[in-house]
Order: structure tokens, then C-alpha cells, then sequence
């Protein structure tokens, strides 16, 4: 045992090197829910004078219609960005296997780069796509003679979650672009050369081979998109606030606004709570459904 | 094995070097506060010397000229930006941790006193002979609760001003601001039949249709004593009392008639500006300290036609009709654990930075102080600025709901009224919305 400690170390060893990373990681994320467990069930304004109020702020976040729009409008982020995020990024990543397909680097990075612009520059730069007067969009549309067309993108309350969702989509595909990518490295050329002497199309083979063999890909992406959207803030609150009214307010805007601009400290920590207790609950069944397909 | 050695080895000299650091800080600090009875004071502000906003500026001259005459006291600043310093404040709040003296709003006076951190001023504003009645009506009052004041007003200028373009009124054939609010309403169709848009709207903050419209036209409504009523929620006024839906009414009334630019929920009050000083619209609506970045900003075809003006009478409202929004904006706090010594030095700090000579130089620089300032004839103004403070001389100051209303039912109001002038909710339903959350 003693002579093979490099490769295979003492399990308190093991502990003692993720115990860094453990602290830092309780610190910032265990800790802070705990305490915002324990907030949840006080009416609190911030300062010294909290009161017990039980689980009078769950029972006022079950009635709250904004909270529940709001979980409605991060149902319609994962529903867009499940087919839009990840469909498009596999259907860019089979383009990119296909030999007839030139500047394939180029491509790849030029999807990739939104993903490392920040969230709030994405938010500014699709404000100003947007704008009514200036933007792009409008300008495009006005010289395609498509005048009619024409929208407030962002005020009105029909149309706002889908121009909202558009950047967030933009942004990400190339993140899961990459993930798909690589994954399809991992497919042993064998079973394309088995095919093709078998006569089947590159379609056909994208149906029967890639897909198959990414399914546990798709459930990683799946699950990383449910988790992603949830906590979705930035891009929406820098380009409407949450507006017009609360029609694209999010639950994590939601829980800003009532912390930090009600000051109602307690329920901003139920509503984190309840979205928490949302997210967890929508990656079981992703889980579930994806399990369930395995069989 | 020797590699872990010398792995541990590095750990333990970084973690002791990390150590020593910060020992090190503790000791620089402590030997500060040894050398003499030197007082020192921390201040929490926003001011931002590169912005060159009118009050600001003066203040932090104002500071400058404190610390150079009391060497014996040592201001510590902590500046914040203006967006952060609100979420700040509070933060601090919330973790007992406030500075010295720091800035409130009307809204935080409530909310702050109940926890014990700001202290009661009544006995320091009368120190000083006859200052608490230098102070301009009205200014002194969302930092009062129960009659007694908590926070010292720095700049108390109006937040509702209408801003028009002569020329575009000039070029359609209005030939003066309405008089009337049919006038005005007549006025906006003829813009509009010339393609020009009336008012230019940024109300993306949705603070600005708030604090720039329903504060004032609420008043003219409604009157003082629903207001009163409101505050003291003694069951005697609500929301949905018609002068109240009347008011909303009113703002929906100009929504109805096209008087805003369509996107005006997904621009802000900078961008309302813009389209101002980009000749697109006629007319923008915002509080004094839009004056400022008229005069530095505007192109000069556009600052020469600007005039200044307030909403006009209207017929059948209930209250006076000279009035506008208006009153302190920020104050000065001081924290409730502040004695002896620091408290005498921070009483004579916040004095220097808000009595009348401190007034003077906040006009100067072009906004409206909290405190009454004589012989402004002689005084060398901007042209905008001395048209605001001569408009201002006629109208009373009547209360900013959302520098005194607590922030839910605020946010209530700025969400519904962002909805209702796109058609989601009728005045009345908006009103009805409100009202469910102040009966709460």
C-alpha cells in the first residue's frame, strides 16, 4: 500500500485535498442557503428587528400570481432554449463532421465567441438591436421594404419574452456546440464505415448512429439547460427590467426586486427557496423522462 | 514523498505570507487611530467628482473646504456610484454596519428608524439659530416620522419639470405653452399631425412616469389631506377613490392620444433625453437635475429654444393647481451609535456641507438646494437654471410618492402604470391593483 501512495493516496489524504475547495465551495453556496432557509420563515427588512412568522411566506408565495408568471416565463427560456440552444447546436455540430463544409475552425469560433462576451453586454447590444428608432432589426426590415413588420420588440407584452429569449439562445449555442462536438469525436469511426459499405446516407447515418450514441450527451445538455435558465437574470434585466409591468420578469428578478427594491428581505429568501425547490424538482423529471427512454 | 514536502512546505509559506498581510493591515490601522485625539469620521456618499452633477460637486467642495479648516478630523469616504450606493445602504443596513454619517432617502427613514440606526435631529436642526426654518417647504418632511426629522436635506429641487423645444412648438403653430390641460391635450394633436412626437418617454427605470408625472398630477387631484390620509392609513382615503383614478386617468389620457414614443418601456430617462436633444421630440417630462445635462449635452439650437414649465391647470380637479412634485431628494443621517466627540465633529460637518453658503454654491453649479437662499438676483446662473428657480418661486412643493410611499406599494404603482399606458389595464384596474397592495 505504502509504496503505491502517489497513484492511489489514503482516503483521508483525498479529503485533505478537496477540503480547500469544499470550504470555499459551503462558504459561498451551503452557507448562504441555509441562511436563506432560515430568513424564509421571518418577516425581516434587513437590520437588527426579525420576527418568526412560520411559513407565512410560503403560504403568500403559493397565491402570488407574479411568482407564478414568472416561473411561467423560465418554463418558456428552458422550452426555447432546449430546442433552440441545444437543437441548433447539434444540427451545427453534424454540419460540421460533413467533409463538403469549408472553414471549419472559423465556424466553430465565431459561434463560440458570444458565449465569452458577459451576460450585460449581451443585454446592451440587443437593446440597441432592438431599438425602435436606431436599431438594426427595424432598420433591416424597413430596407426590405418590410415596414410592417415592424414591432416594439420590447414593449410589447405579447412578443417580449420571445425577443428576450432570442439573445439568451444566441449566446449559448456555442457552448453546447462544443459539448456535442466532442462528444461526436468520441463515436468510433467503425460504425460510420460500417454503414457507408452498407449504403446508408450521411443522414441516415446521423439518425441511427450520432444520435443514438449522444443520448446521454443530450440528458447532460438537457440537464445543464434546465439549470442555466433558471437562474437567467442578467440578459432581462438589462434590456427591459423585467418590463413592460412584470410580463418578462423572471423568478430570479423576481427575488431582486422583492429583496432589493421592496426590502422584504424574508420573502425575497421564500422566493429563492421556492425557485430553488422549482429547479431541483423540473432536473428530477428531465431525469426521469431520460431514464425512462433509456429503457 | 519529498515532493509533498515541498508542496507543504509552499502551502504553509503562502499561507503565512497571506497571514502577514493582513496582520499587517490590522496594525497600520491601529496605529492610526494611537497618534492624538484626532477624530475620525467615515461618510458614506456618492458623489463622483468626474460626473460633474451640479450637487454633488458642491458637496464634495464643500467637504474639501471642511477638511482643510478642521485638520483635527479625518473624513474617511467610501464612495459608491449612484445606482450601487441604494443597494449598499441597505446592505450595510441590514448588517448593522453603517458608517458614521451616510445618505437616506425619504423611503429608507421608516424602515431605518425601526431598527434603530439613523438618529433623532430635532435638537441638532435647532443648534443652530433659525436653520430648520431655512428650509424650503416641504423639504425637510419625508425625513420626518412622527414629527421629528432624521435626516438633513441636501438639494430639494423639483422632479417634475416639463422641458420644451420653442422651435418645434414654433414650426407646428403653438405659438406659447398651453395654459390649459386642453390646451395641452390640443397641443399634442397638432405635434402628432405634424409627425413629431409630443413628449419623449424613457420610463424603462419605471421611476420616471412615477416621480415625474402621477406625484404631481396625484396632488392636483386629489389634494393634501388624501395624501395625509394616505400616509397616516387611518382607512380614510384609498387608491380607488376617484380623484386618485382621475390622476392615472389623466397620464392614460396623453397614452391614449399618442403623446409618447412607442418604445418608451424599453428606453430609460437618459434616452428620453436624447430624443429631446436630437429634435425628435417636442416636449420631455423630468426632475430639475435634467437641467444640467440639457445645458452641457443639448446641441445649441436646441438649449437656445429650450424653456421650462410645470403641467397646466386642470379644470376639474379637486386640489390647488399650482403645484409641483418636489421636495428632498437625499439627506444626511447620522448613525444612532455615534457619541461625544465624533458627534460634535459630524454635527459641525453636516452643517458646513448644507447651511445657506453651501445652498449657494449647489445653485450655482445649477441645481435647487434644500435650504432658502437670498439675493439670487446678484447671482451669476445659468439661464435654464434661473428659469426653473423663478418657475419654482409660484408653485408649491407637494410630496414625491416614491421618496415616501414604502417601496412595495411603489413598485405596485410604477408596474401598473408601465402596463396601463400600453393598454394592459385600465385606470381603474390599476388603481384597484394598488389598492390591494396598500391594504395589505
Amino acid at each position: 500500500m505504502k509504496t503505491k501512495s502517489a497513484i492511489k493516496p489514503r482516503n483521508s489524504k483525498i479529503y485533505l485535498y478537496l477540503l480547500p475547495g469544499l470550504a470555499i465551495y459551503a462558504f459561498v453556496v451551503l452557507v448562504p442557503l441555509v441562511m436563506a432557509l432560515r430568513y424564509s420563515f421571518f418577516d425581516w427588512s434587513g437590520g437588527p428587528n426579525m420576527d418568526f412568522i412560520g411559513l407565512d411566506n410560503f403560504v403568500a408565495l403559493i397565491q402570488d400570481d407574479v411568482f407564478w408568471q414568472s416561473f411561467r416565463n423560465n418554463l418558456f427560456i428552458i422550452i426555447m432554449s432546449i430546442i433552440g440552444q441545444v437543437g441548433i447546436a447539434f444540427l451545427i455540430a453534424v454540419l460540421l463532421t460533413r467533409s463538403w463544409v469549408k472553414w471549419k475552425q472559423f465556424h466553430r469560433t465565431v459561434i463560440f465567441i458570444p458565449n465569452v462576451l458577459a451576460a450585460v453586454i449581451i443585454g446592451f447590444l440587443w437593446s440597441m438591436i432592438y431599438n425602435h428608432d436606431y436599431g438594426l432589426l427595424n432598420y433591416s426590415l424597413n430596407a426590405a421594404g418590410l415596414e410592417s413588420w415592424i414591432s416594439p420588440w420590447l414593449d410589447d407584452p405579447s412578443i417580449v419574452m420571445t425577443s428576450v429569449t432570442i439573445p439568451i439562445v444566441w449566446q449559448f449555442v456555442g457552448f453546447y456546440l462544443i459539448i456535442f462536438m466532442s462528444a461526436m469525436q468520441n463515436i468510433p469511426d467503425e460504425l460510420y464505415e460500417a454503414a457507408k459499405i452498407d449504403g446508408a446516407t450521411s443522414w441516415k447515418q446521423t439518425w441511427h448512429i450520432t444520435m443514438p450514441m449522444l443520448k446521454s450527451t443530450f440528458r447532460v445538455a438537457i440537464m445543464l439547460c434546465i439549470a442555466g435558465n433558471m437562474k437567467v437574470f442578467d440578459h432581462i434585466f438589462v434590456m427591459t427590467g423585467g418590463g413592460p409591468g412584470s410580463s418578462s420578469t423572471v423568478m430570479a428578478q423576481y427575488a431582486y426586486d422583492v429583496s432589493f427594491n421592496r426590502f422584504e428581505l424574508g420573502y425575497g429568501s421564500a422566493v429563492s427557496i421556492g425557485m430553488l425547490a422549482l429547479s431541483l424538482g423540473l432536473i428530477l423529471i428531465s431525469q426521469i423522462i431520460g431514464r425512462g427512454e433509456k429503457e | 514523498m519529498k515532493a509533498f514536502i515541498l508542496k507543504l512546505t509552499l502551502f504553509v509559506a503562502i499561507v503565512s505570507l497571506l497571514t502577514a498581510c493582513g496582520s499587517g493591515d490590522d496594525n497600520a490601522t491601529g496605529s492610526e487611530n494611537q497618534d492624538g485625539d484626532d477624530v475620525s469620521i467615515s461618510l458614506m456618499h456618492y458623489y463622483n467628482k468626474e460626473l460633474g452633477e451640479p450637487a454633488p460637486t458642491a458637496q464634495l467642495e464643500k467637504l474639501d473646504e471642511f477638511a482643510a479648516n478642521n485638520p483635527d478630523v479625518t473624513i474617511n469616504q467610501e464612495i459608491q456610484s449612484h445606482d450601487n450606493y441604494e443597494t449598499k445602504v441597505k446592505t450595510l443596513a441590514a448588517g448593522d454596519e453603517l458608517p458614521d454619517v451616510f445618505l437616506i432617502k425619504g423611503s429608507m427613514t421608516q424602515q431605518f428608524l425601526e431598527n434603530e440606526q439613523v438618529m433623532n435631529l430635532d435638537a441638532f436642526l435647532n443648534e443652530n439659530d433659525g436653520w430648520q426654518d431655512q428650509f424650503v417647504d416641504g423639504t425637510l418632511t419625508p425625513f420626518q416620522v412622527d414629527g421629528s426629522a432624521y435626516g438633513v436635506p441636501i438639494s430639494g429641487g423639483a422632479t417634475h419639470i416639463v422641458y420644451y423645444n420653442q422651435a418645434i412648438f414654433d414650426e407646428v403653430g403653438i405659438e406659447a405653452f398651453p395654459a390649459t390641460w386642453d390646451e395641452f391635450l390640443a397641443a399634442i394633436d397638432t405635434l402628432n399631425e405634424n409627425d413629431v412626437t409630443p413628449i419623449a418617454l424613457g420610463n424603462k427605470g419605471k421611476w420616471v412616469l412615477n416621480s415625474s408625472y402621477l406625484s404631481t398630477l396625484g396632488n392636483r387631484y386629489t389634494g393634501d389631506e388624501w395624501f395625509n390620509n394616505i400616509l397616516a392609513n387611518n382607512g380614510e382615503a384609498a387608491f380607488t377613490d376617484q380623484p386618485f383614478i382621475d390622476a392615472l386617468g389623466a397620464i392614460n389620457q396623453l397614452a391614449d392620444r399618442g403623446a409618447f414614443n412607442e418604445n418608451m418601456n424599453s428606453i430609460d430617462n437618459s434616452e428620453q433625453q436624447a430624443m429631446y436633444m436630437n429634435g425628435k421630440a417636442a416636449m420631455f417630462i423630468e426632475g430639475d437635475w435634467a437641467a444640467g445635462s440639457i445645458s452641457s449635452n443639448a446641441p445649441e439650437d436646441v438649449l437656445e429654444n429650450t424653456h421650462v414649465a410645470i403641467f397646466p391647470a386642470i379644470d376639474d380637479a379637486g386640489g390647488n393647481q399650482n403645484t409641483v412634485s418636489g421636495g428632498g431628494g437625499w439627506a444626511y443621517a447620522i448613525n444612532a451609535d455615534v457619541t461625544g466627540e465624533k458627534l460634535e465633529a459630524i454635527k459641525d460637518m453636516i452643517y458646513h456641507l448644507t447651511n445657506e453658503d453651501a445652498g449657494k454654491l449647489i445653485l450655482e453649479k445649477g441645481q435647487m438646494p434644500a435650504i432658502k437662499v437670498s439675493g439670487t438676483e446678484d447671482m451669476d446662473l445659468g439661464r435654464l437654471t434661473r428659469e426653473i428657480l423663478e418657475l419654482l418661486e409660484d408653485n408649491k412643493y407637494v410630496p414625491i410618492y416614491d421618496t415616501i410611499l414604502e417601496p412595495a406599494l411603489i413598485e405596485e404603482m410604477n408596474n401598473n402604470m408601465q402596463i396601463m399606458v400600453i393598454d394592459q389595464v385600465t385606470p381603474e384596474e390599476a388603481a384597484e391593483n394598488i389598492q390591494k397592495v396598500y391594504s395589505k
